[in-house]
């Protein structure tokens, strides 16, 4: 197992915990965990790396060793300006490589649309993006945002980390018993009665509101203004199934995979959501297959890249 | 002058400030107020009424007394979460009167709309929700009508620029200016609003402005409230639309004729009121003459004559 090392960077007034692989001169990967995830679970994917990257990987606000939002709603655009200013941490000049899961995926794309000179390539794992709301019912969505936030929540605590564990078993039960472990480990600390708590914000065990904030056809605007390559990859027992009334595999194609100008789409056998745990080795091929082993240069139409393309000529489907 | 009380109550985590005139057990009327505005602002609206009102304005958050949030960005959603705590808190059961003035405008326009039985009444001040799709931030836009360019020009706004302009915002990070005393603060206000009195320019500056520590006159306002996504970065037309076209109960609209700024007065004198006004279907309309858009501060004796018409009339 790579062992790595953390550190703590100040991201918009919330101590961020970053934590990183590998040797600081290298070529680098910037790892984007999903929703309620950790930093710590791209270890498997970590270790079968080939190459001997620079893996970059933070908890978001409100997760792992990172500071909570002082808040009860987490709204998508915030992590636009962390992912930001992480990025300017780390590599204010360079454009990165951005790999994601999940919400981290979807973040990614949005992001790789809003400063598309900043973003060498991005690969997307099993990041969906926002459900295809009706937006003319937006009356209807704040009145289910407003209820949901009135439910409130209560943070699940377990009395041993054998317990979480195996509730985490239970959830995924393609994974490895050792990898199920180091997980519950890295999602949660003991309190001072001795009960295993998780680590994230109650207020994340909701995703209402990061999906209540993010909109298809803002992301799509997004999407189209994204000029890097782009890896997708779904798993073919994992989101796309989840959401079957909006997901067949033509719209898949049209509300989504269309919008980019350079998509290249990946199914993955034989694995669910959580494919950095499930095919670590597979997940790590893909991005080194996709992404090579160099610093990027210079965006190539860093300086043409207009920040708003023409909506009106539609770029042609991957 | 009358006299207001002040409670504090957490809402969603934050303490807020919440002023009130009159009786308790009065009918009530609930104030919003906008951008770099305080609930203090509606006394002169208060002492303007001739009837028996409960009077309730809360400074929302990151404004007058109300807590700071301590970021960088204050988003549109929690404005809309925190009036609907707020009025649970003080008429859970019975729908309430609301009057609203520009950003507190569009937030009870969005809310109205979104909790329709919650509303009996509606006063909506010169709050004319997001700005449309494809025309140009109303700053590049003065900057364009300045250089004599001509504003049709305006380049198309989608969202990934919407939210590169806002990044840029957050790096560059925002401070208010802060004064030597009162009375300086004062002389920068009477240039914004040379049309209201000098007394109530001293009362304003000190509910907008407050005694700093290091004996400075700092204001109110978080800075992070200059990020305020007012309703812009977040909340689309088709959206407000949506919204705007579920409001049930009557909509009093008033529209200071001198109201707006250059830029937003010609986009809605080229039909851009009425394309979002024919949204709201229960709305009758007051154009008021010779007001710019602090229609409370400059006309609050008109204001409270037309409120309290508007909330006494049948039907209610």
């Amino acid at each position: 197992m790579k062992s790595s090392r953390s550190e703590f960077i100040d991201i918009r007034g919330l101590r961020t915990h970053v934590r990183h692989w590998g040797p600081q001169d290298a070529p680098r990967l910037f790892l984007l965990h999903g929703w309620l995830d950790v930093s710590a679970a791209f270890q498997f994917t970590v270790d079968a790396l080939k190459q001997d990257w620079h893996v970059i990987a933070p908890d978001w606000r409100g997760n792992g060793l990172t500071d909570w939002a002082k808040t009860d709603a987490y709204w998508f655009q915030e992590f636009l300006a962390d992912i930001e200013q992480l990025i300017d941490h780390y590599s204010p000049d360079a454009p990165v490589n951005l790999v994601g899961h999940s919400f981290g995926g979807a973040l990614a794309c949005v992001y790789a649309g809003v400063r598309p000179a900043r973003i060498a390539h991005v690969c997307n794992v099993e990041g969906l993006g926002p459900r295809s709301w009706k937006t003319s019912e937006g009356n209807l969505r704040y009145a289910e945002l407003i209820a949901m936030l009135k439910k409130g929540w209560r943070q699940r605590d377990y009395a041993s980390l054998e317990d979480f564990a195996a509730r985490l078993q239970k959830e995924f039960p393609a994974v490895t018993t050792e990898r199920i472990q180091l997980i519950a480990q890295a999602m949660s600390r003991q309190d001072e009665q001795g009960r295993i708590v998780l680590l994230n914000d109650p207020a994340m065990s909701s995703n209402y509101s990061m999906h209540f904030s993010s909109r298809i056809d803002d992301a799509q605007a997004c999407w189209r203004a994204v000029t890097a390559p782009v890896l997708m990859v779904f798993a073919r027992q994992g989101s796309p199934l989840r959401r079957p009334d909006d997901m067949t595999d033509e719209r898949l194609q049209q509300d989504r995979l269309a919008n980019f100008r350079d998509c290249r789409l990946l199914w993955l056998e034989d694995t669910g959501h959580a494919v950095h745990l499930e095919r670590p080795e597979a997940m790590a091929q893909m991005v080194e297959d996709f992404i090579p082993f160099r610093h990027p240069a210079p965006h190539p139409v860093a300086d043409a890249a207009p920040a708003t393309p023409d909506n009106t000529t539609r770029p042609a489907a991957a | 002058m009358k006299n207001s009380t002040s409670t504090y109550l957490d809402i969603r985590g934050l303490r807020y400030h919440v002023r009130s005139w009159g009786r308790e057990g009065a009918p009530k009327l609930f104030m919003l107020h906008g951008w770099m505005d305080a609930s203090a602002s509606f006394q002169f609206f208060v002492d303007a009424l001739q009837g028996d009102w409960h009077v309730i304005a809360p400074d929302l958050r990151g404004y007058g007394q109300t807590q700071w949030q301590g970021s960088d960005t204050y988003w549109f959603f929690d404005y809309v979460l925190d009036l609907d705590r707020i009025l649970d808190h003080f008429q859970p059961e019975a729908p309430v009167n609301l009057i609203a003035h520009s950003f507190g405008g569009n937030i009870a326009s969005i809310y109205s709309g979104s909790m329709p039985q919650r509303i009996a009444r509606f006063v909506n001040i010169d709050a004319f929700g997001p700005r449309a799709e494809g025309v140009k931030p109303a700053r590049l836009e003065h900057k364009a009508l300045k250089e004599g360019q001509p504003v049709a020009e305006a380049t198309v706004e989608v969202p990934p620029k919407r939210y590169a302009e806002w990044l840029d915002r957050v790096k560059k990070g925002s401070r208010f200016k802060d004064f030597d005393t009162f009375e300086d603060l004062e002389k920068r206000l009477r240039r914004e609003h040379p049309r209201v009195t000098p007394e109530r320019i001293a009362f304003l500056a000190r509910h907008w402005g407050k005694l700093r520590e290091d004996a400075r006159i700092m204001m109110s306002t978080d800075p992070g409230n200059a990020q305020n996504d007012g309703i812009h970065i977040t909340v689309r037309m088709d959206e407000a639309i949506g919204c705007w076209q579920a409001i049930s109960a009557p909509v009093l609209w008033l529209i200071p004729e001198e109201g707006a700024s250059k830029s937003r007065a010609k986009e809605l004198a080229n039909g851009g009121a009425e394309s979002r006004l024919q949204h709201f279907r229960t709305r009758r309309e007051v154009r008021i003459p010779e007001c710019g858009h602090m229609v409370h501060i400059e006309k609050p004796e008109l204001l409270a004559q037309l409120v309290e018409s508007f909330m006494t009339e049948s039907g209610q």
